[in-house]
């Protein structure tokens, strides 16, 4: 076993076991060794005639000494914290199908809310920790990486309905094989050291190169390297018995609401069960073969061979080593993921390096170094709203392709001109785009650390740490000439250079405050300051020369833009902990943080927080080596933190426009105007309180384990982009008017069914269960909703007393009793006065992991319930209302009566058409029929592992090598959305932020599967 | 003592490396956005004038479908034909221009820039009471007060028409006073000579005129706030300054530039660029190209104002094409309230602006809100006028071969207040309250401006008709419409409906002045009914925007009934 300490209580010398166990010490016979671990009881051995002492370590149960990391990079023992900390191990993460180091946490800590945007590769991931707590500001955690704030933004050109999903979340850019351990720091009570930053939880990362923890042996490499398949997670159900058409008429329409394919002779079918060439009305110029031609009125596979099987490759190497007083390590990776489409790649290269180095003189100083190439094509995911979209959209149309439309026989492009061509003229071929269109990102980052640490004495350090990370996102976005958004080609390059310099300067120290170690006191003071800041140009060019060629110069308008920002926030902090006989801990801790772009009387704001942690177990004689109850420990503690604004948000400055209008005599007009937004110079930061409480246990043998935390966290002053009523002159302003509130439960169980014994057969199962109820309070003085995300007319809201976000739009028009109103055309009455249609939140999440292991097999899977939460369809109304699935395949000459009312209160008859029913009734025209409980169950995972048994490696150079076959959300079922649309809604079509719940054909979600082998040596 | 040191070349190194930058607390200002203080009043009006256009246009959204002129396609009844939020657009433009003139004014005054301060109070002016005639009661006297205010209260649209009227006068002073030196003077873009030099006594002239349709929209209540509408009609009729010529009308004009900035007609944008644009009403073609049941172009306006793709045949109007020819026509088309004002022969027009006849252009009906089918290159297009559209014969224009570089490249007008208008107004006070003149011979100056605008307001196109047979037609026309007039069994009811009918078609362009009409006298009387029978109530104004219901608790109940103040005719719309 390594890494035992033993020390020789006679002559108080020491050492450790090495990598093997192997260890050597000075003792003579009649000295007594003491050999500790943690988690282990310290067993004593007194030195007999024998060179060789080998004792076999117990397991301690009452002492669990679990280490985990927490904020400032404190290292704590886990029982002495009064708030929840999850740890997730590199297992959980590392070598996994998913490059995405957060997407691979879902469902693996309570209370933490990951959420792809769609199953591309190098789509944006949200994640929002004990709910959200913000109303317009962020509320995505900090990530700190190796003690160090680390930028995580997911900078998109544009919005969601540009296709702003499609943008990356820049912890993407961490290497999931090059991170140690990730702790999640989930209450105020945790985080307040980290200040505002921290207030929406804080993800500490811990990679290898960061980990300055003594490496064993001289010198370790290990190699992973993994291959997975991606693919979309399911296609809709397709029927195949009717074709495009209206009224059972042949019709170029989008819908499939025309005749069947058996009908002959009839609405626009000919006796020979064919219909004209859909391209004959192009004409003689553009396709002579195609005029007068005609085609079979027969279903087509028209959607299955647009998407492809994508491979993601991923190479790791690690090497590690220590010297005298030094420990080194250097890490390559290396990711390249192609996704369920062609042009969508993900590649990344990670390499870095740190050491650390103990001087003669008391000083440490270590260092880390990372740099880090990502490059990402995705065709553009703009939104879809059913008929087409707005902005180029590569999903917006494909799935609802008619049936009878010969999608991969005929040409997608006219071969005079290079412009799409498709069966009508206002819906680019989605195979054109394919080929003619993308959006990329490219991202080139430095970021590391440089720390000394100086021992004044043994019991007290003073540490300096600067930190920086800067990375430059250049982005490209363009479209070939001859699509339908936008006929004559554009381009849109950007570049975002973002900067963090970091400084902190502490005094740490932890002492027994007498001599039999009954009282200790450890603690922190501090003064960090951080500098934030980007700087951002993009240029526009419009109107393509020469087709096909993307550089700037090959276009003829222009259109540059550019910004900065910066901002600086200097906190001084503080923490204590007081233990007692260790076994109870009072933890204080405050911070006053200040902000450099409020006014001065508003910028600073103090925080303070406070918890406890008792362990029974360890206080009560009773308690001590329980055959029942192993361990049991309580913890309590209140929190708080603030919420600083954007800068720039109390004094506006102008508004202009350069070149707003050429006239046809005379020079081109530049404007200048004041600003739609109104400063606010009352702006204050926004103040979140919590409390929580805990409950950890172990019992029977260690066998169930308990982690479990209550929290109910408030927030005030909530700072939201208000919009004003245009008649005071401005549209909006930063308000500090709102409250909201999250109470939730958060459960984390594990139990060994089945406990192995030498090498046998063994069973666990592990659960998650997580509930947050958010309330919004009050939104300010007369305000009744907010517009949060979304469109102001169908999207996510704030609203008094209810569910953070839930969704508006409009509804069915309903009677007094509440009955549906139908119209005098068949069809209900719309009521277009904002009605509360959806709750996007979940009302509970929980996650089942089961991990059987026979010898060195290991087999393990992963189930993830999420109850209710509800999610506006597009893709759901786009597929019913043009009729394409199997869901409406049914006698399509009945007609049929909606249920409801009409006008004058009687029960409705009229009688509608099957396209009338389908078409005007799915979602379409009214938003309430779009909305459906995402209610699904999924197998997150599903793996088998081998590891080669040491003895078999013995005469390899090999230390391990294993080999696992994993596979990610290989089955889903979301029970109320009408069975064949196969749908997944686990998408996030509004992008990484502060909506959810809608589903606008941005990119439907992957599966991905494939093996991975590891070798250490 | 070594230790020491380092520890001191630590600390410094702590406050060289960025230390001080990261603790500078004073960063409020925005680097990358222009100081307030910068704000100059020239530029300011730059802003001010090129988004009056803009806040017509938006407003041409709701009342050129509600008048016809435009197919209302957004919705099959007035219930959902339009919601709040379609009017949020329109109302944000109107009071952040608004909003920029108030700004902007202390430094106008500071600098003694008169001409600036008087022409944006009379955009100031217009907006208002646009926004009155559209909506009823609006913010006026809190408006604009930023933090001072923000939620201001609504005041009654006669205050605000006696506000306002108030304030015409006082940019009347402003502009007689002007005498700033030219470098203060603003670049005038309605206005301005080829050096963009403005014309202080056009914009006078146009104060007074805006005056004159304040008084003639009020002219059935006879006063607003302390103004009596008789004696001040009279008066301005007297001082005989109101636009009577093409160089005083108020309009703005639109560039060819296509991209950065597009310069365009918005109109031309929206129908010659991309193919699917919006629809005009068939109405609208129905009553220039047909009602009065003559041979085509019978009125020189006609191929001027709309360019048709494709002749209509039984060939090109397929069940794909034009859905509609398969649909029975609605039996309630047929009612006599909705024939022809001239030829009761003549129904109200369903699916396309001739059903039967060879000369009919493809638009769409009132309220046909079904799906789009290959119309593409048979919809007939907005022509030269007022977009700076095509002229000639049939060719399909709007195509992506084609796209944006066909007709006049969109160098149209947005007209606001035309010579023309004025002579309908003229004729329609002469006629009810017997000021000023002949009504007959104004009805005739109205519709000889209005040609002569139509035809002559951009030199002459290839394709549009010699000037020698515009002028024939010209006289052939106003003969028509006049034998109309002077029949001796015309009411003075019918006299007005033929005034107000003429002046719809010489609106063309502008919702504003024919929902205003439409409003108060109720013609023209037989405008295309919905297709839906019953549509529920005719919007008597528009609906407050989402942005100020959801903002703004002073803000009134949201009914389509509502009405403006001078709006006292009574009379039942649909």
């Amino acid at each position: 076993m390594p890494t035992v300490n033993v020390v020789n209580k006679s002559t108080k010398a020491s050492t450790q076991t090495d990598f093997d166990g192997k260890y050597s010490i000075k003792a003579k016979a009649g000295d007594v060794l003491v050999f500790s671990f943690v988690g282990y009881t310290d067993t004593n051995v007194t030195v007999g005639a024998s060179n060789v002492v080998n004792p076999v370590l117990k397991t301690d149960a009452q002492q669990l000494g679990e280490v985990v990391v927490t904020s400032q990079g404190i290292k704590k023992e886990k029982k002495a914290l009064g708030y929840a900390v999850t740890t997730i191990k590199s297992e959980e993460f590392a070598s996994k199908p998913s490059t995405d180091v957060v997407r691979a946490l879902t469902g693996k800590a309570p209370g933490v809310n990951i959420q792809q945007t769609s199953g591309l590769s190098g789509s944006g991931t949200n994640i929002i920790i004990r709910g959200y707590s913000s109303i317009t500001g962020s509320n995505q955690p900090l990530f700190v990486v190796d003690g160090v704030p680390f930028n995580s933004d997911t900078n998109s050109d544009g919005n969601f309905v540009e296709g702003a999903t499609n943008a990356s979340s820049r912890f993407l850019d961490l290497d999931p094989n090059n991170i140690e351990s990730i702790s999640i720091l989930k209450g105020l009570s945790a985080t307040t050291l980290y200040g505002s930053a921290g207030s929406k939880g804080v993800v500490l990362v811990t990679t290898k190169s960061g980990n300055t923890k003594d490496v064993n042996k001289k010198m370790e490499v290990s190699v992973s390297q993994s291959l997975y398949m991606t693919e979309i997670s399911g296609l809709p159900d397709y029927q195949n018995s009717y074709g495009v058409g209206n009224e059972l008429e042949y019709r170029t329409t989008f819908g499939n609401w025309g005749p069947s394919f058996n009908t002959r002779g009839e609405g626009g079918i000919g006796q020979d069960g064919t219909v004209i060439h859909p391209y004959s009305y192009y004409g003689t110029s553009v396709f002579p073969e195609f005029v007068d031609q005609r085609v079979k009125w027969a279903p087509q596979d028209n959607v299955k061979p647009f998407f492809r099987t994508g491979y993601v490759n991923t190479t790791s190497v690690s090497l590690s080593g220590r010297g005298e007083s030094t420990s080194y390590n250097v890490n390559v990776g290396n990711t390249s993921d192609s996704g369920f489409i062609e042009n969508n790649n993900y590649k990344r290269l990670n390499l870095s390096s740190g050491g650390s180095t103990k001087l003669g003189n008391g000083i440490t100083l270590s260092t880390s170094l990372n740099y880090i190439k990502t490059d990402k094509t995705a065709p553009p995911t703009g939104y879809g709203y059913g008929s087409g979209a707005i902005t180029p959209s590569i999903f917006a149309t494909i799935l609802y392709t008619p049936r009878s439309f010969d999608l991969f026989g005929l040409p997608y492009e006219n071969p005079n001109t290079h412009e799409s061509v498709y069966y009508r003229t206002d819906i680019t071929n989605p195979r054109w785009l394919l080929k003619n269109a993308s959006d990329d990102e490219h991202v080139r980052r430095f970021f590391g650390n440089f720390s000394a640490l100086y021992d004044i004495n043994s019991w007290s350090n003073v540490s300096y740490r600067l930190a920086m990370d800067n990375y430059t996102q250049a982005k490209r976005y363009y479209i070939n000439r001859g699509g339908v958004q936008t006929p004559r080609g554009y381009m849109r390059t950007t570049n975002n250079e973002n900067t963090v310099f970091d400084h902190t300067f502490s005094y740490n120290f932890n002492k027994e405050l007498d001599k039999a170690a009954t009282w200790n006191l450890d603690g922190t003071i501090g003064v960090n300051s951080r500098l934030e800041a980007y700087d951002y140009t993009a240029l526009e060019s419009f109107n393509q020369f020469v087709y096909g060629f993307q550089e700037h110069q090959n276009f003829q308008n222009h259109l540059g833009y550019s910004e900065k920002q910066s901002f600086n926030k200097v906190g001084v902090y503080g923490s204590v902990t007081l233990g007692y006989k260790k076994y109870v801990y009072l933890n204080l801790q405050a911070r006053n943080d200040y902000f450099s772009s409020l006014l001065k009387e508003n910028r600073s704001l103090f925080y303070p927080s406070a918890s406890v942690s008792f362990v029974p177990t360890d206080a009560f004689s009773v308690l001590k080596n329980n055959k029942y109850v192993n361990y049991l420990k309580l913890r309590i503690g209140y929190g708080s933190s603030a919420g600083f604004p954007p800068p720039y948000q109390t004094n506006i400055g102008l508004y202009e426009q350069t070149s707003a209008f050429t006239p046809t005599v005379g020079e081109t007009v530049n404007i200048v105007r004041p600003d739609s937004q109104l400063g606010n110079p009352n702006l204050k930061p926004e103040l979140y309180k919590e409390i929580e409480f805990g409950l950890e246990a172990k019992f029977f043998d260690n066998r169930l384990g308990i982690d479990f935390s209550v929290y109910n966290k408030k927030s005030k002053d909530l700072i939201i982009q208000a919009d004003l009523a245009p008649e005071n002159g401005n549209i909006v302003q930063a308000q500090n008017v709102s409250e909201i509130s999250n109470k939730g439960i958060e459960l984390g169980v594990s139990l060994g069914i089945i406990v192995p014994k030498e090498d046998g057969f063994g069973w666990n199962l592990s659960g998650t269960f997580t509930k947050n109820r958010n309330i919004v309070g009050t939104l300010g003085l007369g305000v009744d909703k907010i517009a949060i995300a979304g469109f102001t007319n169908r999207g996510n809201f704030a609203i008094p007393g209810r569910p953070y976000g839930v969704i508006m739009g409009s509804s069915i028009l309903r009677d007094a009793n509440g009955n549906y109103i139908v119209g005098s055309d068949g069809n209900y009455v719309v009521n277009n006065d904002l009605t509360e249609i959806g709750d996007p939140n979940a009302d509970w999440k929980s996650t089942i992991i089961n991990e059987i292991s026979y010898k060195n097999l290991t087999f393990g899977f992963q189930f993830e319930y999420q109850r209710g939460g509800d999610i506006y369809s597009n893709t759901a109304n786009a597929l019913l209302s043009r009729g394409v699935t199997e869901d409406t395949n049914f006698d399509r000459n009945a007609t049929f009566v909606l249920p409801g009312v009409s006008a004058n209160g009687n029960i409705n008859t009229v009688q509608i058409s099957s396209t009338q029913y389908g078409f005007n009734n799915s979602g379409f025209f009214i938003d309430e029929q779009s909305v459906y409980d995402a209610t699904n169950l999924r197998l997150r995972e599903v793996s088998l592992s081998y590891s080669l048994p040491k003895r078999m490696l013995e005469k390899t150079p090999f230390g391990k090598i294993s080999i696992a076959v994993t596979g990610q959300n290989m089955w889903y079922k979301a029970f109320n959305f009408p069975k064949h649309l196969n749908f997944d809604p686990e998408v996030m079509s509004l992008g990484v932020g502060n909506g959810q719940g809608f589903d606008y054909l941005t990119g439907p979600s992957a599966k991905r599967y494939g093996f991975n082998i590891n070798l250490t040596f | 003592m070594k230790n020491k040191i380092f520890s001191l070349f630590l600390l410094a190194l702590v406050f060289t490396v960025g230390g001080c930058e990261t603790f500078d607390l004073d960063q409020l200002d925005n680097p990358s956005t222009l100081p307030k203080e910068q704000l100059d009043p020239i530029s300011a009006f730059n802003y001010v004038q090129l988004t009056l256009p803009d806040f017509v246009d938006s407003n041409n959204g709701f009342t050129q479908r509600a008048i016809r002129q435009m197919a209302m396609t957004g919705g099959n009844t007035y219930d959902n034909a339009f919601t709040p939020i379609d009017f949020d657009s329109n109302w944000t433009t109107a009071y952040l221009i608004l909003n920029t003139i108030k700004t902007m004014e202390p430094k106008a005054i500071a600098n003694d820039q008169k001409f600036i301060l008087g022409a944006a109070k009379i955009i100031r002016c217009y907006i208002f009471m646009t926004l009155a005639d559209t909506y009823g009661d609006i913010p006026y006297s809190d408006a604009l007060q930023g933090n001072l205010n923000p939620r201001p209260k609504y005041d009654n649209s006669e205050s605000v028409y006696a506000g306002i009227y108030d304030e015409l006068n006082q940019a009347i002073a402003y502009l007689a006073a002007s005498s700033e030196a030219v470098n203060l003077q603003p670049r005038d873009l309605y206005y301005g000579n080829s050096e963009g030099k403005g014309d202080t006594s056009k914009w006078i002239t146009l104060a007074k005129t805006l005056k004159f349709k304040m008084l003639y929209n009020a002219s059935r209540i006879g006063h607003f706030g302390g103004v009596d509408v008789n004696s001040q009609l009279t008066l301005l009729l007297q001082e005989n300054d109101l636009i009577k010529t093409a160089e005083q009308d108020f309009a703005f004009k639109y560039g060819t530039e296509r991209d950065v900035p597009n310069s365009r007609h918005p109109l031309y944008n929206d129908q010659y660029e991309f193919g699917t644009g919006a629809y005009i009403a068939n109405y609208f073609f129905w009553t220039v190209s047909k009602e009065k049941n003559k041979p085509a172009k019978f009125d020189p306006r006609e191929e001027f104002y709309f360019f048709r793709q494709a002749n209509l045949t039984s060939g090109n109007t397929t069940s794909q094409s034009l859905p509609c020819k398969t649909i029975a026509r609605p039996p309630h088309y047929n009612d006599e309230a909705y024939q022809s004002f001239y030829s009761t022969a003549l129904k109200a027009p369903y699916c396309t602006s001739d059903e039967v006849g060879g000369n009919a252009y493809l638009g769409r009906d009132h309220g046909d809100r079904s799906g789009l089918p290959q119309d593409d290159g048979l919809r007939s297009l907005v022509g030269i006028y007022p977009a700076g559209g095509a002229i000639g014969a049939p060719t399909v224009v709007n195509n992506s071969a084609n796209a944006g570089l066909k007709g006049a490249l969109g160098q149209g007008i947005m007209p606001m207040l035309l010579s023309s208008y004025v002579s309908f107004m003229k004729a329609e006070v002469a006629l009810t309250l017997g000021l000023g003149g002949d009504p007959a011979a104004l009805l005739e100056e109205g519709i000889r401006n209005s040609v002569s605008k139509t035809t002559t307001f951009l030199p002459a196109q290839t394709g549009a008709p010699d000037p020698a047979i515009t002028a024939t037609k010209t006289n052939t026309y106003v003969a028509f419409v006049l034998g109309v007039y002077n029949d001796p069994l015309a009411t003075p009811a019918k006299k007005l409906e033929l005034i107000v009918k003429e002046y719809y078609i010489a609106a063309w362009g502008n919702g504003v002045e024919p929902y205003n009409n439409y409003r108060r006298t109720g013609y023209p009387s037989n405008l295309q009914p919905t297709l839906e029978e019953n549509p529920g109530p005719f919007f008597y104004t528009a609906l407050y925007p989402y942005v100020s219901v959801n903002n703004n608790p002073n803000v009134p109940s949201n009914v389509r009934t509502k009405k403006v103040f001078w709006d006292v005719s009574g009379i039942t719309l649909h």
